[in-house]
């Protein structure tokens, strides 16, 4: 298996195929196509619920299509993943997951369909915590809530998952996850006989020569068991120590999320897939800068050791694993672990590594530390959407929303990865 | 703007209102028809005022809760579409009255705004309820602060966003709310840091702005004090029966410790969401540490332990919530005496 640190030669290149429409059909024979060079997707349901016949975990799966502009909420979103496939292995997608954990990932041709998301509902919060209820997670698809996530412009397939009776968490979210990317690996299988895709990007990490400066991203996840952890090629990202990333990797299906709390804060599987942080670096690798990898790390410890370690650790990573002049520290949910980005900032800061925190607020800052001097702002997640009336909500829920729900409710509204285009203001 | 599609009300102290000087500061609150003293001032700039309040000064530090209880039902009876308060300057019991109505007048949905020096304790009083504009410290500055309040007033009752404090003239209230803007938070990050690493001036999107709070003076005797315990480590009977949440939480709770030795695991537990609560549950006392604290007792080394503990959550609770426990907590145990507390946190 390669190491995680292990930075490949080979250039990953994503082909992206748009999506500006999609038919429903239930034959149950088929499973999803797309005319070469056409928009339009046609998805079987049939085949897409027959995803959960071989999971024990999961009672039933419903699935839908959704639209932009559909009065329509999704509640008890888990998950939203970008359609994606390895061209030339559709079996590795999803190294851990779905395909072997040491699958190649972040080279090769990976094939994505663009302006389409598959999502995934659940109520997961009464198998995490019945008395202490996750926040519910919203994507709305009209109302002044569909702008705020990213996923309220796309056209989503939904499965709406039960868990089976008497099911554990552990093993209904392992279920849940896998199904959903069984389906968004499938869907994107469409694109198996189509050569011509609408774009092409090829990410390499070469060798550079001449003085540019190396900046890297420190990206924060979280590893607190089933329902509130991430997944490094299938395993939770429980780290001894940060270690050093192919951000390619990232982008390609290695990092995929399996934490379900403050809907806002967190980062789905398919942020992390269309991660702007992540592309910007890989773009402007060789003319502008120099990206030599990422550093994973891990918030949300209980422990001030713990926390300083881990810190200590993503700092040394980058300066003198990856060299680097800069960081991009990126910051995983909301409270605990902005103590920990605070801290990873000042670890940077005191090696030299001049370093800039992407951080969400609630009415303000949670943590600061004084070498924290610039900090990206991603939203005040306790501001209220204006009032909005859904038709019909998908999703399995008794709890009714809020005329005016916060923003900390809309999945990836406030994504600390940086992707959003809220920021706070004073007045 | 049509006069008459908005409803203005102003408030000002008994010297503006032409109720008098010091000698009228112990006048009562007082409605008046139309404008009065500066509020003449604000009809030629487009906001014409329908009626005024006053109250003398004296009266209201004095007397805060009927006050404000009397200007706050004329408010609800005039329904304004704005409320104007001031220009206070730097007189610090007008900058309070205007601040504090100011408060209470937003906390019922009813669009403020004052103006007032900003060193005027007025500014704090009014917690972000109100548009302040900054003015002098005297009343050489009412030429100057006029059109801008008129302007913001304006704003409000015609239900507008007055704009950026910069762009309207008001003092930064705290509050933060969100913008949309043109570039990712992604490329903001590489902009900023790319921006540090050249030695350019950059500047960040968010500063702290955190309460200092001083600490105590020191108890005189402490063998001889009422001592409380107060803890936010989530520490309920068994059982949860008042169902204090996990986190955010919105309330406090007090239960009776009188002749209880020690938090056993039996008739204790911790529902706090913000930790691992496996030691916790194992001994409650390490979250409310009756045990060490009935050992002083008995020692002699504290005087009593207050009969009742004081729990709430605090993980994801927001600030001024968490102020308002402090301040609700706080009250009840001036009002038992209790002289010192020991404050878990977690």
């Amino acid at each position: 298996m390669p190491r995680p640190g292990t930075i490949s030669a080979s250039p990953l290149t994503v082909a992206a195929f748009d999506v500006r429409a999609v038919r429903e059909v239930r034959h149950g024979e088929g499973r999803v196509s797309r005319t070469p060079g056409d928009p339009l997707l046609e998805i079987d349901l049939d085949v897409v619920e027959s995803l959960c016949s071989d999971e024990p975990a999961l009672g039933s799966l419903r699935a839908h299509v959704v639209r932009p502009g559909d009065s329509v909420r999704i509640a008890n979103v888990l998950d939203a993943v970008v359609p994606s496939v390895k061209a030339d292995d559709p079996a590795a997608t999803f190294p851990g997951v779905l395909g072997p954990a040491d699958a190649l990932c972040g080279t090769g041709r990976t094939d994505r369909l663009d302006g389409i998301a598959v999502l995934s509902t659940l109520d997961m919060g009464a198998l995490i915590d019945p008395d202490d209820p996750i926040p519910a997670s919203y994507v709305d698809m009209d109302g002044s809530g569909a702008s705020l996530t990213p996923w309220g412009s796309t056209i989503n397939l939904v499965l709406e998952l039960v868990a089976a009776q008497g099911a554990s968490l552990a093993d209904v979210d392992a279920a849940a996850r896998r199904t959903l990317l069984r389906a968004a690996r499938d869907l994107a299988s469409a694109t198996a006989e189509d050569s011509d895709a609408d774009t092409e990007s090829v990410f390499a990490l070469g060798e550079v020569a001449g003085e540019l400066p190396v900046v890297v991203p420190i990206l924060q996840f979280t590893a607190e068991g089933p329902g509130l952890t991430t997944y490094l090629r299938g395993a939770p990202v429980d780290l001894v120590s940060p270690c050093a990333v192919d951000p390619r990797a990232l982008l390609d299906g290695a990092l995929t999320a399996g934490a379900y709390d403050s809907p806002a804060a967190r980062v789905s599987t398919g942020t992390i897939q269309r991660s702007r942080l992540l592309h910007r670096l890989l773009n402007e690798h060789g003319t502008a800068l120099v990206c030599p990898g990422a550093v994973l790390t891990q918030g949300y410890l209980d422990d001030a050791d713990d926390k300083r370690r881990m810190a200590d650790g993503a700092a040394h990573i980058a300066a003198e694993e990856l060299g680097a002049d800069a960081a991009i520290c990126t910051t995983y949910s909301l409270g605990n672990s902005h103590t920990d980005t605070m801290l990873t900032l000042r670890a940077c800061e005191q090696l030299g590594v001049r370093a800039v925190g992407i951080v969400a607020e609630e009415g303000g800052l949670t943590d600061h530390v004084a070498e924290a001097d610039a900090l990206v702002s991603t939203g005040n997640v306790l501001e209220r959407a204006d009032g909005w009336t859904p038709a019909s909500v998908i999703g399995e829920t008794d709890h009714e929303a809020p005329a005016q729900v916060p923003v900390l409710h809309y999945l990836d509204a406030a994504t600390q990865l940086g992707d959003g285009r809220l920021r706070g203001v004073t007045i | 703007m049509s006069p008459a599609a908005v409803r203005v009300v102003h408030y000002m102290n008994q010297f503006f209102a032409g109720l008098g000087a010091e000698e009228a500061a112990g006048h009562e609150p007082v409605r008046l028809e139309g404008p009065q003293g500066p509020g003449r001032g604000l009809t030629p700039l487009g906001l014409p005022v329908d009626v005024t309040l006053a109250c003398g000064d004296d009266y209201f530090a004095e007397h805060e809760d009927p006050a404000l209880a009397t200007l706050l039902a004329w408010l609800e009876e005039e329904a304004p579409d704005v409320l104007v308060c001031g220009p206070a300057f730097n007189s610090g019991r007008y900058g309070y009255a205007c601040g504090m109505l100011a408060r209470e007048a937003s906390r019922r949905g009813i669009p403020v705004v004052t103006a007032m020096f900003p060193e005027n304790p007025g500014v704090i009083a009014a917690e972000g309820g109100a548009y302040v504009v900054p003015t002098t410290a005297n009343v050489a500055g009412m030429k100057d602060a006029l059109p801008v309040l008129a302007a913001i007033g304006v704003a409000l009752a015609e239900g507008r966003d007055p704009g950026s404090p910069e762009e309207a003239g008001y003092l930064p209230r705290g509050i933060r709310r969100n913008e949309v803007v043109d570039r990712s938070g992604a490329d903001r990050a590489l902009d900023l840091v790319l921006a540090k690493l050249r030695g350019e001036a950059f500047e960040t999107e968010v500063a702290p702005a955190f309460e200092v709070v001083p600490p105590a003076s020191p108890v005189p005797d402490v063998s001889e004090a009422l001592v409380a315990l107060v803890s936010e480590a989530g520490c309920v009977p068994q059982g949860n029966p008042d169902h204090l949440v996990s986190r955010r939480a919105h309330a406090w709770l007090a239960y009776p410790i009188d002749g209880v030795a020690s938090m056993s695991a039996d008739a204790y537990e911790t529902v706090h969401g913000g930790f691992d609560t496996t030691a916790g549950n194992a001994d409650p006392n390490r979250l409310v540490p009756l045990d060490a604290v009935r050992r002083l007792e008995t020692q002699g080394r504290i005087g009593r332990l207050h009969p009742t503990f004081y729990t709430t959550t605090g993980v994801d609770t927001p600030v001024a919530s968490a102020t308002r426990f402090g301040q609700e907590i706080a009250a009840e145990l001036v009002n038992a005496g209790v002289q010192a507390v020991v404050l878990t946190g977690t």
